[in-house]
C-alpha cells in the first residue's frame, strides 16, 4: 500500500483555546482588567486624594489653631502689659522712660517681635522699643495695622508688610488698644513680628511629602511658605486669586493648575486663622498623590498585569496541555495507525487473494495501478515495475477480455461488481481469474482477484477426462451394439469430431498389404472422396512422398497443421473435398505399430495440444474398440466353426465312449465269464477229480486257479480307472482331513495289527469332487499303508503346506521308498517298482490318483528315497 | 411242499454249469429251469413260444437273470416282467458279472429284488449261489401271488 493519501484525523481544539482566539480573548481579558484596573484606580486615586485633601484640611485647620493661638498668646500678653498699671501711668503721663521700660519687657517676653511701639489714638508714634528716633512722632493712622486696630478698637494682626530694611523675613505688625480703666482708649500698643519665627513654629507641623504649608495674610500675600521661600520682596500665593472669596470659616479644597509648572495640576487646601484674615494653604501636587498612590498603583497594575499573565498562561498552558494531549493522542493514534497499518500491510502483502488499488485517469478511459499485493502480482504474473503505469499498459489485450468494462463499470456507478471465472489470455499470461470490484470513498478501484488456473486447470482436466473418459465409454457402449468394424470407426469418428470440434474426419487402416483403407468418413455428403479399396495403392503411394495424412503415418507422430496451405507436404485435396482449414492426425497404434490414423479437420479456431492429447487418449480406445469388434466378429465366427467342431467332437467322443463303455462293459461281463469258467472248473477239477491227478497236474490246476484270481483283481482295476475317467465330476466343499481319518480307520480296522503313527493336519478343507478324492486318497493311503508295513514304527502324514502362493497336499510315509529315477513313470497304468511278491499290487492305484488329481485340473509327483520313505504331493485347481 | 422251482437266465453255458454245480454242491433239489436267453425266459414266465401250454401255475420262486443275453436281454425281460401281473412280484435276483453301477441302478429301477456279481472265485461264487438259495427258497416268503399258483 503506497502513495496512501494520509487522512489521519486532526482533532479540533476547543474554541477559546484556538490561536487566534486565545489573542483575541487575552486582549478582552487585557482590556477588562486594565479598564477595571483605571477604573479601581480611580476610584481609589480619588478616595485617596480625598483623604490627602482631608488631611490637608485639616493639616490647614490645624495650623490656622496654632497661628490664632499663638496670636491669642500675644495678644494677651501685650493687653496684660497694656493693663499693667505703670504702663498705664506711663501712657497716661506720655512717660516714655517708662513706657521704654514696659516695652522692653514686652519685647523680652515675646522673643519674636521685631520691635514694639506705642503710638497715641491718633497713631502718632510716641515711643518704641528699641528706640527709632526717625519713627519717633511719625504718625502711622495710614498704615494698615492702625486702621485695622482702630476700626473697632479691637486688637488686630496686620497685612503682611516688607521689612524696612530690606530683611529677607516680612514682617506683620500686633496691635492693641491701650485703654484706661474706664475704657477709653489711649493709644495702640504694636509690635512688630518678624514671621520667620511664625514660620519656625509652623514648620514644625508635620506634612506629607510633596505637601507644601503656606500662609497669607488678608490679601493673600506670602507670610510664610514650606515651598516658596518668600524674599525680600512680599509676594503673593498664586493661587489666592483661584480660591472663594469671602473666605469662609473652616476649610476648603479647591484644584488648581499651576501653570507655570507646566499647567501641572495642584491640590490646594485653605484655612482661615479666626478673626486675623490669615490663610493657611496647604498645597499638594497631583503628582505627589500620584507618587504617593504609585505603590498602589504598582501594586494593582501588578496584580492586574499578573492577573493577566496567569490568564493568559492558564489559556496557553491549557492549549499546550490539550495540544501535547492531542498530540500524544495523535501519536498514539498514529502509534495505533501505524500498526494497524502494519497490519494491513502484513496481511495485504501476505493474503493469498489478490488485490490491486487502481485510480482512473482521464475520467475512466484507463486506470493506473497504484499498489498491488503478493498474490495479485501473482495472479497478473507483474513483478516489476507496475506502480503508475495502467491497465492497458500492462495488460494490452485487457479491453478485449470484458474486465475492462467492468471497471469502467464501477468506476461510474460506485456499485461494486462480481466478475466471476473468466479466462485471461494475451501474449505473456494466460490465467482464470475472478474478481470482486469496487470503489472505495477515495474513488479508487479495488480489485480482489483470485487466481482460479489452478482449480481452472484442473477442473477442465476433469471435464476433459470426463469427457474423454464418457466419449470412450460411448465408443465401448457403440461398439457392443455395433454390428461391424465400419460402424464402429463411424461412431469413433462421430467422437473424435465431437470431442475436438471438427467439422469432418477420416478413420483409415494399413491394410495387411500396407495399402491404406478409409474404414469410415464422417460426412456422407462426400462419398467422392472414399477411398475405394482398388484406388488405395495409388493413395498410399502418393501419400508416402507427400500429403499431410501420410506424415501421420509415416512419421508415426501425431500432427496438427492449423495452415494446410503452406504445409510443405501438401498433396491437394481430391476432387469434391470440402477445404481444409486445419488439420488433426494421429496415428492408431497397436502393440506400437502403426495400423492406421485418424484425422479430423477444420475446428474453427484451430487445433491445440489439448485436442491433440484428446484424440490420442481416444485412439487408444479407438483402437482396441474397433480391434475388440473385429475380433469379436473373428470370435464369433470362429465359435460357430468352434461350436461345429465341438459338435463334431462330441460325436467323435460320444462314440468313442460308448466304444469304451460297450468295451468296459465286455470286458466286466465277457472277460469274466471266461475267467470265471476257468477259475470255476479246474477248482471244480480240483476238488471232483483230485484223485486223478498227480501232483504236478494239480498243483499246474491251482496256478491255473490263482492266475484267475489275479486276472480277477486286474479286471476290477482297470474298471475302476475307467470309472473314474467316465464318471461325474460333483464339486464341493471337501473336508480331506476328515476323509483321511476315516480311512485311515477303516484300514486300521482291516489290519489292525498294524502300528500305524498317523499324523493328520486338521481342516483341510478344498473344492473338489468328494467322490473321487475319496478314491485318489484312498489309494494313496494303501499306498503308504503298504510300503511301510515292514516298518517297525510306521508313520503316514497327511497334510498341505503353501509354497509360492500355491497349495500342496502330501502323504508321507517312511516306507520303503522309491528311486527317484523312475518317479515319472510311477503314475502310469500297471507300473510297479516292486514285486508282487514283496508288496502285491496291480500298479492301477497311482494312475487312478494321477487320473483324479488331474481331473481336478492338479498335479501329483512324488519325492523319495531308497529305504527312506515316501511323499506324494499333488495340488488342486 | 411242491418243489420250487428255480429260473435261471443265463446264455453262457459254463456259467449254466458251475451254477448247477454249486447248487449240487450246496444240496439245493430245487428245480432249476434253465432259459437260454431273454426269449426263453420270458416265454417260460409267460407260457409262451416254446414253452407254449406250459402249466402256468407253475411260476418260479426265484428268477436269477443275468444281464447280458441274446436277442432280449436281462433288463428287459426284467421290464417285461414287471410290467406282467403274473410276474410282477416274482423276485428276480441280478446275477451278472457287471459291476457297472449303471447296471445296478437300472436293475433296481426296474424292480429287481437284489443283484449279485457273480464271483470269479468259484469258491466264492458258490457260497453266494448257497446264500442265494438258502435265502430265496427257504428264508424268503413269496408274494402270495406267486403262492397261488401253489393251490
Amino acid at each position: 500500500m503506497k502513495n496512501r493519501p494520509d487522512n489521519r484525523h486532526v482533532p479540533s481544539l476547543p474554541w477559546f483555546l484556538e490561536q487566534r482566539n486565545i489573542i483575541i480573548i487575552s486582549l478582552s481579558v487585557l482590556l477588562i482588567i486594565s479598564a477595571a484596573t483605571v477604573f479601581q484606580y480611580y476610584g481609589h486615586d480619588r478616595k485617596a486624594t480625598e483623604q490627602f485633601l482631608r488631611k490637608d484640611r485639616n493639616a490647614a485647620v490645624m495650623t490656622s489653631l496654632i497661628l490664632e493661638e499663638r496670636f491669642q498668646m500675644i495678644i494677651k500678653t501685650m493687653e496684660s502689659y497694656g493693663n499693667r498699671l505703670r504702663m498705664m501711668e506711663a501712657v497716661a503721663n506720655r512717660n516714655e522712660k517708662k513706657a521704654r521700660e514696659q516695652l522692653a519687657g514686652l519685647k523680652k517676653e515675646l522673643d519674636d517681635a521685631e520691635s514694639a511701639a506705642i503710638t497715641d489714638r491718633q497713631g502718632t508714634l510716641w515711643v518704641g522699643y528699641p528706640p527709632a528716633p526717625e519713627v519717633q512722632g511719625k504718625n502711622f493712622n495710614r498704615r494698615d495695622w492702625y486702621k485695622g486696630v482702630s476700626r473697632k478698637w479691637k486688637p488686630y494682626v496686620s497685612e503682611v508688610m516688607p521689612t524696612a530694611n530690606g530683611e529677607k523675613n516680612p514682617l506683620v505688625v500686633v496691635s492693641v488698644p491701650l485703654t484706661d480703666n474706664q475704657g477709653g482708649v489711649h493709644g495702640v500698643l504694636a509690635i512688630i513680628l518678624r514671621t520667620a519665627r511664625l514660620g519656625e513654629t509652623i514648620g514644625r507641623i508635620p506634612l506629607d511629602p510633596g505637601s507644601f504649608l503656606s500662609v497669607t495674610d488678608q490679601k493673600g500675600r506670602l507670610i510664610y511658605s514650606s515651598r516658596r521661600n518668600p524674599g525680600k520682596e512680599i509676594i503673593p500665593y498664586p493661587f489666592y486669586f483661584m480660591i472663594d472669596k469671602p473666605i469662609p470659616e473652616g476649610s476648603q479644597s479647591v484644584a488648581v493648575f499651576e501653570h507655570s509648572l507646566d499647567g501641572r495640576k495642584n491640590y490646594v487646601s485653605y484655612a482661615t486663622v479666626a478673626d486675623k484674615g490669615w490663610i493657611i494653604f496647604i498645597e499638594r501636587s497631583r503628582r505627589a498623590i500620584f507618587l504617593e498612590e504609585r505603590t498602589h498603583l504598582i501594586q494593582l497594575a501588578a496584580i492586574s498585569i499578573l492577573l493577566f499573565l496567569v490568564i493568559f498562561a492558564s489559556l496557553l498552558y491549557f492549549r499546550k496541555r490539550v495540544l501535547t494531549q492531542q498530540v500524544r493522542e495523535q501519536l498514539q493514534t498514529h502509534e495505533e495507525l501505524q500498526a494497524s497499518e502494519m497490519r494491513f500491510k502484513e496481511l495485504f502483502d501476505n493474503m493469498s487473494t489478490g488485490v490491486a488499488i487502481f485510480r482512473a485517469v482521464n475520467d475512466g478511459e484507463d486506470f493506473e495501478i497504484i499498489d498491488m499485493n503478493e498474490a495479485g502480482q501473482k495472479c497478473a504474473r507483474l513483478y516489476t515495475d507496475f506502480i503508475g503505469k495502467t491497465l492497458c499498459d500492462v495488460f494490452p489485450m485487457v479491453k478485449e477480455t470484458g474486465i475492462f468494462e467492468f471497471f469502467q463499470e464501477v468506476w461510474k456507478t460506485g456499485r461494486p461488481v462480481y466478475h466471476p471465472t473468466i479466462f485471461y489470455h494475451d501474449g505473456r499470461l494466460s490465467v482464470w481469474t475472478e474478481s470482486h470490484l469496487y470503489k472505495m470513498p477515495s474513488g479508487e478501484i479495488v480489485d480482489i482477484v483470485n487466481d482460479v488456473t489452478e482449480r481452472m486447470k484442473t477442473e477442465e482436466m476433469i471435464f476433459r477426462q470426463g469427457r474423454l473418459l464418457t466419449a470412450i465409454n460411448s465408443v465401448f457402449y457403440e461398439a457392443l451394439m455395433a454390428s461391424g468394424e465400419e460402424d464402429v470407426a463411424k461412431t469413433c469418428l462421430d467422437v473424435a469430431q465431437d470431442i475436438t470440434g471438427s467439422k469432418f474426419g477420416m478413420i483409415g487402416e494399413i491394410t495387411p498389404d500396407g495399402l491404406f483403407s478409409t474404414t469410415a468418413m464422417s460426412d456422407p455428403g462426400w462419398e467422392a472422396c472414399r477411398i475405394p479399396e482398388m484406388q488405395a495403392v495409388r493413395m498410399i503411394m502418393d501419400m508416402t512422398i507427400r500429403g499431410i495424412w501420410g506424415q501421420v503415418i509415416l512419421q508415426d507422430r501425431p500432427l496438427i497443421v492449423n495452415d494446410p496451405a503452406s504445409y510443405p507436404d501438401r498433396v491437394g485435396l481430391p476432387e469434391g473435398h470440402p477445404p481444409i482449414a486445419s488439420f488433426l492426425g494421429v496415428p492408431l497404434r497397436e502393440r506400437d505399430k502403426v495400423v492406421g490414423m485418424i484425422a479430423v479437420a477444420n475446428n474453427e479456431s484451430g487445433y491445440t495440444e489439448d485436442h491433440q492429447h484428446d484424440l490420442e487418449a481416444l485412439s487408444v480406445a479407438f483402437v482396441e474398440a474397433m480391434r475388440r469388434k473385429s475380433a469379436e466378429i473373428k470370435l464369433q465366427r470362429m465359435n460357430v466353426e468352434l461350436d461345429q467342431q465341438v459338435s463334431q467332437r462330441t460325436a467323435l467322443l460320444t462314440a468313442a465312449n460308448r466304444e469304451l463303455e460297450a468295451f468296459s462293459y465286455s470286458v466286466s461281463h465277457d472277460l469274466r465269464a471266461p475267467l470265471r469258467s476257468i477259475n470255476g472248473f479246474s477248482r471244480a477239477v480240483l476238488d471232483e477229480y483230485a484223485d486223478k491227478l498227480d501232483e504236478a497236474g494239480k498243483s499246474y490246476l491251482e496256478r491255473i486257479h490263482k492266475a484267475t484270481q489275479r486276472m480277477d483283481v486286474l479286471i476290477d482295476d482297470l474298471l475302476n480307472l475307467s470309472k473314474v475317467t467316465r464318471s461325474e465330476f460333483q464339486s464341493d466343499a471337501v473336508d480331506l482331513s476328515r476323509i483321511f481319518r476315516a480311512l485311515l480307520k477303516d484300514r486300521q480296522k482291516n489290519d489292525p495289527d498294524r502300528v500305524v503313527d498317523a499324523i493328520v493336519a486338521d481342516g483341510i478343507v478344498v473344492q473338489a469332487d468328494t467322490r473321487l478324492m475319496r478314491i485318489a486318497l484312498d489309494n494313496l493311503l494303501e499306498n503308504a499303508w503298504k510300503f511301510t508295513s515292514r516298518e517297525a514304527l510306521a508313520r503316514i502324514e497327511f497334510g498341505s503346506e503353501v509354497n509360492d502362493g500355491r497349495v500342496f497336499y502330501f502323504i508321507r510315509d517312511n516306507g520303503v521308498g522309491f528311486n527317484e529315477t523312475y518317479s515319472g513313470k510311477m503314475f502310469g497304468a500297471f507300473q510297479r517298482f516292486h514285486s508282487a511278491a514283496d508288496f502285491p499290487g496291480t500298479g492301477i492305484g497311482l494312475a487312478i490318483v494321477q487320473r483324479i488329481i488331474h481331473r481336478h485340473g492338479g498335479h501329483v509327483w512324488a519325492e523319495g528315497e531308497v529305504g527312506k520313505g515316501a511323499t506324494f504331493y499333488f495340488t488342486l485347481a | 411242499m411242491k418243489e420250487k422251482t428255480i429260473l435261471l437266465v443265463e446264455d453262457n453255458p459254463d456259467d449254466v454249469e458251475l451254477t448247477l454245480l454249486a447248487f449240487r454242491k450246496n444240496d439245493i433239489s430245487s428245480k432249476v429251469v434253465v432259459a437260454n436267453d431273454g426269449v426263453e425266459a420270458l416265454d417260460y414266465l409267460f407260457g409262451s413260444g416254446i414253452h407254449a401250454g406250459r402249466d402256468m401255475n407253475d411260476l418260479p420262486a426265484v428268477v436269477l437273470l443275468d444281464l447280458k443275453l441274446p436277442k432280449i436281454d436281462g433288463m428287459e425281460v426284467l421290464a417285461r416282467m414287471r410290467e406282467e401281473e403274473i410276474t410282477r412280484v416274482i423276485p428276480v435276483v441280478v446275477l451278472t458279472s457287471s459291476s457297472e453301477e449303471r447296471d445296478m441302478m437300472e436293475s433296481y429301477e426296474l424292480g429287481a429284488n437284489s443283484y449279485i456279481r457273480k464271483p470269479v472265485d468259484f469258491n466264492r461264487f458258490t457260497e453266494a449261489v448257497k446264500l442265494i438259495g438258502l435265502y430265496w427258497l427257504h428264508w424268503n416268503e413269496p408274494p402270495p401271488l406267486a403262492r397261488k399258483g401253489e393251490n
